[in-house]
């Protein structure tokens, strides 16, 4: 008899869901294996990338990033343009940074004006996030729900203090809410379940389990990430089912081998390829613990993320 | 056991004769009102006896007309026979439930004889005995010594063999032979392993008064037992907060205050006075003569006992984590600060690991783990958790810190069990309006452990809390609900009910506190469980230990998601197994040596290295638990009163 592979079959199946409206939708998740298994079961939709782009100028950004999105950091609109089409962004990720009552404290109003901006200049599905201020959070989030009621897009991050607020907005709007936890499988369970139960359908939740960049405790988001899987994979198990993102492109660009200029540590090399590589390698990573969106800063970054999927979906 | 009808729902529970009728309506689950606390003066629990007796006393809050037409008040009155109830719709906080005819079950305290029952009865005398022997005078023929002499008669008349003199007990037998003639009693002392000892010699037979007084030195309250060894029985008890809580609310400050000499000595004094009053109270209570108390039987845990015994529990904070001392000396009351004679004697209940103490010993022998052939889950809720998954084969335990709640420390209205606390409620869904009871039927002074317990798995199933033991948002139009300096709370006593002149809350943090000691609980389960590779559901008793009052509801315990959901009459509520162990020492030498034993086998396992605990931790910390699956009847629960709701 010839040898038959053993076959793992899983139970259960990560949600299929739809983030944006229009021609621009996108499917993400509806695997029911884990990534890239493919000879054990299905995975129809694979894991896509979206792109950052900040509500305002960045301040003391690492040169590779200045060097390839320089030009358009003073207007989201057209940074989210040039991502899309230069560098094919399959998302866009707004990043209200300057909402941070620690930092420019912009009014909710503004920001739902940018994020009408980048909505109006491109037609991918847009997910924001606020700056993590978590009262600050709820109005902004509010504002721009309200904005953006004939365009879906996903928002949060919505944690364990700010559900309520974000979750009303998001029942009221039609939107889809990403629901953060810091590292950790049973506080990102508990949070899909509060969410739930304010009444908000399970595919119109993103899980967030935050990341670490590489070298500063990928191994832990890694085998959290990698356990919820299986616990929606193996155990069937309804409230970890989400699709996940994975907020890496601010992670990796924050550690010191990514941003460190060459004149300051000279061994350690060119500083572009350095950079270029670290957010990639955190990418790859957290695709394979089963992260179905990658939110991801470099132009460079992304073409090999996206190459290296490919080449993942066809082996 | 009479048996109480409740109509309209048509639900009935099996009562002791004696029990109180609205702490009965409220064990069935029937909604009724009552506010303060069962002191009679709401007039707000009236109940219509329909058929039978009870025994009610009159109360000025009912006219002639309702008592003549049945009406009683629920917390003034005691079953007595087997009787139907209708609560009438002025004493219902909301509409009253559709149900259909049902038994609500219940695992109230153990009563003492089936405590009793739960160890085998044995002959064997008390570790410490007065005996009584009458001699020859001694003569030119018959010269041996006075030592000698007495020796011999205890031999021969209760076998006692190879006794030893204390010096002091042998400077006592000149006066007292000649004072007596001959006829004298001696305090026998027969510890573990090693010939008894003579520590004391009385003129004349004093073998009538036998008294030892059981310890349970908790990290929180410290509870004594007069037990009567002639009798076999208690005939005082009580308890009263560790004066040590001073220097720290937990094991490890206390540690760390400990660690010092000066802290040492202090910690030592309060925990000798605490114990001082409680047994000079006991003893004035039932008529019994300190110093001629037989003896001290401690069961506390490794800190509380080395604290206890003046010895220093420092090193139990540093790697390796070991104590100095896991079994302790005979040694006298006198010398350890406690009240009693000279030769009162003090003896201790080993400690087998740094976290598991001679508390749980003494529980794990009062829960008669070592004679029941099946596998047992002991659990004993206090400032620590102690849990204990046993046969008779192999005894595997944990402990975790629970923090002080359950014993209502921390708590914002917290007590201890004692007169006055809260220890019952029941909550309406739709109204948010409570039923209380208070231990001793007064007007509320606080909330005690189970009431805490009660109070929190009422708002759960009554959907005012979510799941992270938040107040959920609609409850905020409850006038019961309100905003105060530690967040949001409830109120479950307003001013003009409670004992102390202002209202009784419970807030968030205390919620907090609650889920934070349950989730370390269930927790603690998992890991022992998952250690010796048993599906929980295999268990085959649960038994429940804790310095609660008289009540603690299982099935809310278990909605709250503390204890693994199993078949209700898996459960037995012990009470004080620490205490009861320790009393169980003291009548006999034959639990002394079992406890011993039972201290040899337990294996310990170590959460703070334990990779599953934490996550098991996270994962208690919700209402019931992240994985809901695992408590199908909780939900059932909360489904049914959402029915009611929509019924109503
Ligand atoms: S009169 Fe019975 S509870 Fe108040």
């Amino acid at each position: 008899m010839a040898f038959q592979e053993p076959i793992e079959k899983m139970s259960g199946r990560i949600r299929e869901i739809t983030v944006g409206g229009g021609d621009g939708a996108l499917v993400i998740g509806g695997e029911n294996v884990l990534p890239f298994y493919a000879w054990e079961g299905d995975m129809p939709n694979k894991p896509v990338v979206a792109m950052e782009v900040y509500d305002t100028t960045p301040e003391g950004w690492p040169q590779p990033l200045v060097d390839a999105l320089g030009e358009v950091f003073h207007d989201p609109a057209m940074w989210a343009r040039a991502c899309v089409e230069q560098h094919g962004a399959d998302m866009i990720c707004v990043q209200l940074a300057s909402t941070d009552p620690n930092a420019a404290d912009t009014s909710p109003e503004d920001a739902a004006g940018t994020v009408k901006a980048v909505a109006a200049a491109v037609d991918v599905p847009i997910i924001v996030y606020g700056s993590g201020s978590t009262d600050k959070d709820a109005e902004v989030l509010k504002a721009v729900a309200e904005a953006m009621v004939d365009r879906p897009i996903a928002m949060g991050p919505t944690t364990e203090d700010n559900f309520k607020p974000i979750t009303a907005a998001a029942l009221a709007y039609g939107h889809i809410v990403v629901a953060e936890t810091p590292i950790d499988v049973n506080m990102a369970k508990q949070l899909n379940i509060l969410i739930s139960q304010l009444g908000l359908p399970p595919e119109r939740i993103l899980l967030d389990p935050s990341t670490g960049a590489v070298g500063y405790g990928i191994e832990y988001s890694f085998t959290v990430s990698e356990r919820l899987r299986l616990a929606a994979l193996g155990q069937n198990d309804d409230m970890t089912q989400m699709p996940m993102i994975c907020n890496l492109g601010k992670e990796a660009w924050r550690s010191k081998e990514a941003k460190t200029p060459v004149d300051e540590e000279p061994t350690w090399g060119d500083a572009h390829n350095r950079g270029v590589l670290w957010e990639a390698t955190t990418a790859i990573t957290m695709a394979a613990s089963g992260a179905n969106v990658l939110v991801m800063r470099h132009p460079e970054s992304v073409a090999l993320i996206h190459k290296a999927i490919d080449g993942l979906m066809e082996s | 056991m009479p048996r109480v009808t409740f109509i309209p729902e048509d639900v009935f529970v099996d009562v002791q004769t004696g029990e109180n009728l609205l702490r009965t309506a409220m064990m069935a689950d029937v909604g009724v009102t009552a506010t303060c606390g069962g002191d009679g003066t709401c007039g707000k629990c009236r109940m219509i006896v329909e058929q039978g007796d009870v025994e009610a006393i009159p109360s000025s809050r009912l006219t002639d007309d309702q008592v003549a037409a049945g009406y009683v008040l629920g917390c003034t009155t005691q079953v007595v026979g087997d009787i139907v109830v209708r609560i009438p719709a002025e004493s219902r906080p909301g509409a009253a439930p559709a149900r259909a005819h049902s038994q609500r079950t219940l695992a109230p305290l153990l009563t003492i004889e089936e405590q009793a029952a739960r160890v085998p009865l044995d002959k064997s005398i008390p570790p410490v005995l007065r005996r009584y022997v009458e001699l020859p005078r001694p003569d030119l023929c018959d010269n041996a010594d006075s030592v000698s002499r007495l020796r011999q008669a205890l031999r021969r008349e209760h076998r006692v063999r190879d006794a030893t003199f204390t010096l002091e007990a042998m400077r006592e037998i000149p006066g007292v032979v000649a004072e007596a003639e001959w006829n004298v009693t001696a305090l026998v002392v027969d510890p573990i392993g090693g010939a008894p000892a003579i520590t004391r010699v009385e003129p004349g037979d004093t073998t009538d008064q036998q008294y030892a007084i059981a310890v349970d030195v908790g990290t929180t309250s410290v509870e004594v037992a007069l037990v009567d060894l002639n009798e076999n029985v208690i005939v005082a008890q009580c308890s009263e907060y560790n004066r040590q809580v001073k220097l720290g609310s937990d094991v490890i400050t206390r540690v760390i205050a400990g660690s010092t000499l000066a802290g040492l000595v202090e910690l030592q004094h309060l925990v000798a006075d605490t114990i001082t009053d409680l047994v000079l109270q006991v003893c004035a209570e039932a008529d019994v003569s300190v110093p001629d108390l037989n003896a001290y039987f401690v069961a506390g845990n490794t800190v509380m006992t080395h604290l206890l015994y003046g010895i220093s529990p420092a090193s139990i904070r540093f790697e390796p984590y070991v104590p100095v001392a896991s079994e302790f000396p005979l040694t006298t009351a006198r010398k350890l600060g406690l009240p009693g004679g000279p030769a009162t004697q003090v003896i201790s209940m080993p400690c087998p690991a740094s976290w598991l103490g001679g508390d749980i010993v003494a529980g794990v022998l009062a829960a008669g783990i070592p004679w029941a052939d099946r596998l047992t889950l002991f659990v004993d809720i206090g400032t620590n958790g102690e849990i204990v998954l046993a046969n008779t084969d192999w005894l595997i335990a944990c402990s975790c810190s629970a923090g002080p709640a359950f014993e209502g420390a921390g708590i914002q209205h917290g007590m201890r069990a004692a007169e006055g606390a809260i220890e019952q409620v029941r909550i309406e869904s739709t109204t948010l309006e409570p039923a209380i009871l208070t231990i001793g039927n007064v007007k509320p002074l606080g909330i005690c452990g189970s009431g805490l317990i009660d109070c929190v798995a009422e708002l759960f199933l009554a959907g005012a809390l979510e799941r992270n033991g938040h107040l959920a948002p609609h409850t905020a139009s409850s006038e019961r609900v309100r905003s105060g300096e530690r967040g949001m709370e409830y109120v479950l006593v307003h001013a003009e009910d409670s004992g102390t002149g202002s209202d009784i809350v419970l807030t968030e943090t205390d919620i907090e506190s609650l889920m934070r000691a349950k989730a370390a609980i269930h927790a603690g389960i998992s890991v022992l469980a998952e250690c010796v590779d048993i599906d929980i559901t295999q268990v085959e008793e649960v038994i429940v230990a804790g310095g609660f009052g008289h009540y603690l509801d299982l099935e809310r315990v278990m909605a709250l998601g503390m204890l693994p959901e199993l078949p209700l009459d898996r459960f037995t509520f012990i009470g004080n197994s620490s205490l009861l162990g320790a009393t169980h020492a003291a009548k006999s030498s034959e639990m002394l040596k079992t406890a011993h034993k039972i201290a040899e086998m337990m294996t310990y396992v170590e959460l703070s290295v334990s990779a599953g605990f934490m996550d098991h931790y996270m994962s208690s910390l919700f209402l019931p638990h992240t994985d809901l699956a695992r408590f199908p009847r909780a939900q059932q629960l909360i489904d049914q009163r959402v029915v009611i709701e929509e019924a109503s």
